[in-house]
């Protein structure tokens, strides 16, 4: 059977994506309010925006997990994959129950995914399915060139992911750890914070790069053996 | 048509894929199956090239797993099954002259199902009257007790959000009001486009051209979306003309006066201008407050006065972010299961408010501790150690730890070359000095508020 990941575009929902292994922190309102989006409930469509790495696409992913879960039809559309193909991929998936559309601020680059996305969203609203759409920046700062796609960006409640604490990347990381079957002692997890950016984005792919040096090497996590990994 | 075989195989194929990519490829399929055919009809080419390419052979084993005695054919094709009858009305009797609509010819199509697409909500009920969209309300009104005789073409212009929409949706509605088999269509003008390439491409353009020019209402939305589109332009041209030759009602809007859109034809202007245009303009704050205040009654939720005000004296732009600004407040209530005041929709806003969008850097932090204390940036890189230029530094470090996502190592270097454990006794010292100094405290406060803002 094909797996998703040997396919030639990549629009794999990761199934550790879930709003159990969600730190939510400061969120919590927004996070709830989409996690209740994914369920039909309230609102029908939510803009999300942080700066790259900030968990957008880890609370989308989660979000089509939740749903479909609870038997929704859903799609999860990463931009910087659905850009190279022709516009028409969006064509009928407002008929889906949930839509996820992730990086939206790169398809505001080109004039004809501009007026697919303006049209998506007239269509979402028609059909009244739930539509969530990811960002780096607000619909404010996005550099559109149609001022009706704004305007449709900023229909729904728009919330900004506000960055974790330190204490509360500690405890996603830990999750995370946990989650991969990783020990992680908590001078490890300091040393981490403490010497390399804090970014949850880069700690979490650190975190898989020591877990995999872990599991070829048969060592486990200590702070010598994460510096001679990491620096190499 | 019955399906048998399907609902069995999709039973297998539940075990076999991951809920993600059932309910993203297989679930979202229509099914056809006669005999020993099952056909799979997917939205669009994508998806047709997807499910092929990944899932069909395993779908043809299952079907032969399943029916090992005869032959189970599969095909795969675009396409999509006749929709329910919720928001379609099938005019089935032949259209005959209507006195609403003065000089309607009789038609020749004696089965065309309308889609009409008219949002039921939109109403002119439900529509806040402002001096800024007096007059269109006013010609809307109009056409909609008077449709093909005064204002033909209506076209409404004006910037975006501003509620025209709403007011087109509030005359088909009420056009449906009155006479319950008129055939009225809303669309918008990139879907005009898209039903023609399409027609073109299944070599069923006339019967397009006849769908279109049976109707007694055409109401197109943002029409400057034709700009640029030759061939849409022209059918649409005609379209028009035959249209208004049978009296019917034509309503059209765009985002400017027609002659300001680049890319239209000169001859398409000039018709849109043979009717009635009139402008919509931003409402003023009065309108923006009653707008609120309606969304609220139509929520039945309470929404105070002076919430209404704050959120429109700060919201000016156009209705539909005011809209999402009060979904966000509404949204938020009720997630908390707190009330909406003055104060829990500030919080609730605070960052859409604030445009908290400007990017943080460890050098506009430095700046900004520096000019707070009336001293020089370049004294927090220095090694100087008086208290004045100490306490500062340590501020601007915290306030760098806290407000980026720089390592400490990556700190330390911007504050002139430092060790991190320097950064990070920085960091304690202002932490013990909050609980312990109110000055402090207060200082670290006004510049989190300065630098988020």
């Amino acid at each position: 059977m094909p797996r998703f990941n040997q396919l030639p575009l990549n629009f794999e929902v990761r199934d550790v994506f879930t709003f159990d292994t969600l730190v939510t922190g400061v969120n919590t309102v927004s996070v709830g309010i989409i996690q209740q989006c994914a369920l039909a409930e309230g609102e029908k469509q939510v803009y999300i925006w942080s700066p790259p790495a900030g968990g957008k696409s880890h609370l989308l992913q989660a979000a089509c997990n939740l749903a479909a879960k609870n038997q929704r039809k859903v799609c999860y559309l990463p931009a910087d994959q659905i850009i190279h193909q022709p516009v028409q991929i969006l064509d009928g998936i407002e008929q889906l129950d949930l839509v996820c559309l992730d990086d939206v601020d790169q398809l505001a680059q080109s004039r004809l995914w501009e007026e697919a996305l303006f049209d998506l969203i007239n269509r979402m609203r028609e059909t009244g399915n739930s539509l969530l759409l990811a960002a780096a920046t607000s619909p404010d700062a996005m550099q559109v060139q149609l001022p009706d796609l704004r305007s449709r960006l900023a229909w729904g409640p728009v919330f900004q992911l506000q960055s974790l604490s330190d204490a509360e990347k500690y405890e996603a990381l830990r999750l995370r750890a946990n989650q991969r079957g990783l020990e992680l002692p908590e001078n490890v997890a300091e040393y981490l914070m403490r010497h390399y950016p804090r970014d949850l984005f880069g700690l979490f792919e650190r975190l898989e790069v020591l877990d995999t040096a872990s599991m070829a090497m048969q060592r486990k996590l200590t702070v010598p053996f994460v510096k001679s990994v990491l620096e190499k | 048509m019955s399906t048998i075989l399907w609902p069995n195989c999709l039973q297998k194929l539940e075990q076999e894929l991951s809920d993600q990519q059932l309910n993203t490829w297989i679930r979202p399929l229509q099914v056809k199956e006669e005999d020993k055919l099952i056909t799979l009809m997917a939205p669009n080419r994508f998806v047709l090239d997807w499910v092929k390419q990944n899932f069909q052979q395993l779908i043809e084993k299952i079907l032969c797993d399943l029916n090992p005695d005869g032959e189970v054919s599969l095909a795969l094709e675009i396409g999509t099954q006749a929709r329910p009858q919720s928001a379609t009305s099938a005019i089935t009797q032949t259209a005959t002259p209507d006195p609403g609509f003065q000089t309607r010819a009789p038609v020749k199509t004696p089965s065309i199902q309308i889609e009409h697409n008219l949002n039921a909500t939109f109403t002119f009920d439900s529509f806040v009257e402002g001096k800024s969209n007096q007059l269109a309300k006013a010609a809307s009104f109009q056409v909609a007790e008077n449709p093909g005789s005064a204002y033909n073409p209506l076209f409404m212009y004006g910037g975006v959000g501003l509620g025209k929409t709403h007011l087109m949706h509030a005359i088909g509605n009420m056009l449906l009001k009155n006479k319950p088999d008129a055939k009225v269509v809303y669309l918008h003008s990139e879907r005009f486009v898209g039903q023609m390439v399409k027609a073109l491409q299944h070599n069923t353009i006339d019967a397009f051209k006849q769908y279109y020019r049976s109707l007694d209402a055409l109401l197109i939305d943002d029409i400057q979306f034709f700009a640029g589109k030759g061939r849409s332009q022209e059918e649409f041209f005609h379209t028009f003309n035959a249209l208004l030759e049978s009296g019917s009602q034509i309503i059209l809007t765009c985002d400017r006066y027609p002659k300001e859109v680049e890319g239209l034809e000169e001859r398409l202007c000039s018709r849109f201008g043979w009717g009635l245009p009139v402008c919509i303009e931003a409402p003023e704050l009065e309108t923006r407050v009653a707008i609120l205040q309606k969304k609220a009654e139509e929520a039945g939720l309470p929404f105070p006065s002076e919430v209404a005000f704050f959120i429109a004296k700060r919201i000016r732009s156009n209705i539909r972010e005011l809209e999402g600004a009060f979904r966000r407040v509404m949204a938020t209530a009720n997630f908390t299961g707190k009330s909406v005041t003055l104060d829990f929709a500030k919080e609730a806003l605070r960052d859409l408010i604030a445009l908290q969008d400007r990017i943080v850097t460890i050098e506009n932090i430095q700046k900004t501790v520096a000019e707070y204390y009336k001293i020089r940036s370049s004294d927090l890189l220095s090694n100087r150690r008086s208290r004045s230029i100490t306490r500062p530094r340590q501020l601007a470090m915290a306030l760098s730890k806290e407000l980026t996502n720089h390592s400490l190592p990556e700190i330390g270097e911007a504050f002139g070359g430092r060790d991190h454990t320097t950064i990070l006794h920085g960091c304690r010292k202002i932490t013990e000095l909050r609980d312990s100094d109110m000055k402090i405290n207060e200082d670290y406060k006004n510049m989190m508020r300065i630098l988020s803002n």
